[in-house]
């Protein structure tokens, strides 16, 4: 067989992909999600993630990673200090009002709607927050994004400290709480595919008042916000990643050692021996450790979901096999200084995880309807410590 | 972007499915769309992007868990030409059971078409080093399937 009879076999072989209008799905992907079952979460939401990213908010950064995994920068303490200040701990976290993104998604034709409530944990009542509002205040998910249609601003995260609703996620929060980053793309109006910067903004909720720290011809994405500062990673046209410290009040950046964070679980004795091992990390906790899931969601498969409290050192909280009766089947995680809150994939519920009391399952009522149209999924994803 | 049709060729083939494919594809466009002040280099593109498609493919295969959905999945579309020929489907087959990294050259360089050069790009090595690679996989893949690839 020579090298062109064997080029017709491989195409007989493998045959060609079927028809399908990709500009379309990537535009879909950008504006409103994937419209297909499997990756129905994934794609608003990895979305959703880049341009946050892109914009500086981190808020809902972690759920993209069980997707692409893409190379994380973290500084060396990042398991040291949670970027929020804990909730007071006499809040009893099955008898509190946790705050709420609803989303809602269909497709084809791509659609994708939040809205923002809480959710009383004691009777899983849902109610949306009709006075939330985030005007006046800058930055927004899809900042600078060229997603079409325009989607402008949104509550994505509830700030007890300031009792309001931010349109940066959590990650984009002062230590303190009482302002946020955001990051406009220059020249005004440009967007990620024609800008020339990036300004680094912080934004002080107590006083209104908007201050620029920084200013990088490139992409910019912040990491986190701690006591030591604001950490971010640039990248350079190259494509090489620059770990910043910049000072949250003077704007002074220095450079910092790359470490890159983005490896996984430590493997125990035994785990991948046989070339598998596959993960997924889907959030953090208010520490900042990364939430692992082993396994698959297959039905039957086992699955492991941990945070590391140290290398190797594997704190379960939850072990069993997928589809099993616990049906915990994790999708965002947020963790509030108690314990963990995780919205579910499958039942638009919520569940809530501490070391001391263990798993919890929180049965949500009341959600808005579903979206109509095929494929259509309700999600109610931890927006916020519970109150 | 005119290349993102070869990109689902790529995804299709290492993922030998449709859906996966798109959907592989799909997010290695919006990987590059995050990057694209890196869009620039006129005759490096094409490989550049290959490579981040074989990239989400790798990714997700490694990362079972992101692309396997215990929801009823929408019926697998295949072309019908592949499925009735026994001798592709073994073929198909060995393919599958290849290491991802000899699947990958073998369908740069016989069902993608890409010269030497650009695999090489791709693979991060030289065209040499990317033809050795190359006839390492075949004789891999003879291995597999003796009777379909005997000359």
């Amino acid at each position: 067989m020579n090298e062109e009879q064997f080029r017709a076999r491989m195409r007989g072989a493998i045959g060609e992909p079927p028809p399908t209008d990709l500009r379309r799905g990537l535009e879909a992907r950008l504006t409103a999600g994937s419209a297909r079952p499997r990756s129905s979460v994934l794609g608003p939401l990895a979305a959703t993630l880049a341009l946050l990213t892109i914009a500086g908010a981190v808020g809902w950064r972690l759920v993209y990673q069980r997707t692409s995994a893409p190379a994380t920068v973290k500084h060396s303490t990042a398991t040291a200090a949670p970027t929020v200040a804990p909730t007071a701990v006499t809040v009893d976290p099955l008898n509190c009002r946790l705050p709420v993104v609803i989303m809602r998604e269909s497709g084809p034709p791509g659609q994708m709607t939040t809205e923002p409530g809480f959710v009383d944990t004691r009777t899983g009542q849902y109610a949306k927050d009709n006075s939330a509002s985030i005007a006046g205040l800058p930055g927004g998910v899809f900042e600078g994004t060229d997603v079409k249609p325009f989607r402008a601003a949104a509550p994505v995260y509830y700030s007890e400290v300031v009792k309001r609703w931010l349109p940066m996620g959590r990650g984009a929060l002062a230590p303190d709480g009482q302002s946020y980053l955001w990051e406009p793309l220059l020249p005004p109006g440009s967007n990620i595919t024609n800008f020339k910067s990036v300004e680094l903004h912080r934004y002080d909720l107590a006083t209104s008042s908007d201050h620029l720290l920084w200013t990088y011809p490139g992409i910019m994405t912040i990491d986190r916000w701690d006591a030591a500062g604001i950490f971010l990673e640039t990248t350079t046209r190259t494509g090489s990643v620059v770990l910043w410290l910049v000072d949250a009040e003077t704007g002074v950046a220095t450079k910092q050692p790359y470490v890159n964070m983005h490896h996984g679980p430590t493997r125990l004795p035994g785990e991948g021996q046989n070339g598998s091992f596959s993960w997924g990390s889907f959030g953090e906790d208010a520490q900042g450790r990364t939430l692992y899931r082993i396994g698959s969601r297959q039905p039957g498969d086992q699955e492991w979901i941990f945070y590391e409290s140290a290398p190797g050192q594997r704190v379960t909280i939850y072990k069993g096999q997928q589809g099993d009766a616990t049906g915990f089947d994790p999708f965002e995680a947020m963790g509030d200084g108690r314990g963990i809150w995780f919205s579910d994939f499958e039942t638009r519920g919520l569940w809530y995880w501490d070391p001391v009391t263990g798993l919890h399952k929180v049965s949500v009522k009341g959600p808005p309807a579903p979206l109509p149209g095929p494929n259509s999924s309700v999600y109610v994803n931890p927006a916020g410590s519970c109150m | 972007m005119p290349l993102l049709p070869v990109g689902h060729r790529l995804a299709y083939a290492m993922l030998q499915n449709a859906h996966d494919a798109e959907d592989a594809v799909q997010e290695a466009a919006f990987k590059a769309w995050r990057a694209a002040d890196r869009f620039r280099g006129g005759s490096e593109l094409r490989p550049w992007f290959l490579t981040i498609v074989a990239n989400e493919c790798r990714q997700r295969r490694r990362n079972r868990w992101w692309s396997v959905s215990k929801m009823a999945d929408l019926p697998e579309i295949v072309s019908p030409g592949p499925e009735a020929d026994g001798d592709a489907a073994e073929l198909r087959s060995a393919l599958r059971r290849l290491p991802a990294s000899m699947r990958l050259t073998l369908v740069l360089r016989y069902y993608l078409d890409l010269p030497f050069e650009e695999i090489g790009r791709m693979l991060s090595c030289s065209p040499q080093a990317a033809k050795s690679r190359t006839h390492r996989a075949l004789a891999r893949l003879r291995v597999e399937v003796p009777t379909e690839l005997r000359t």
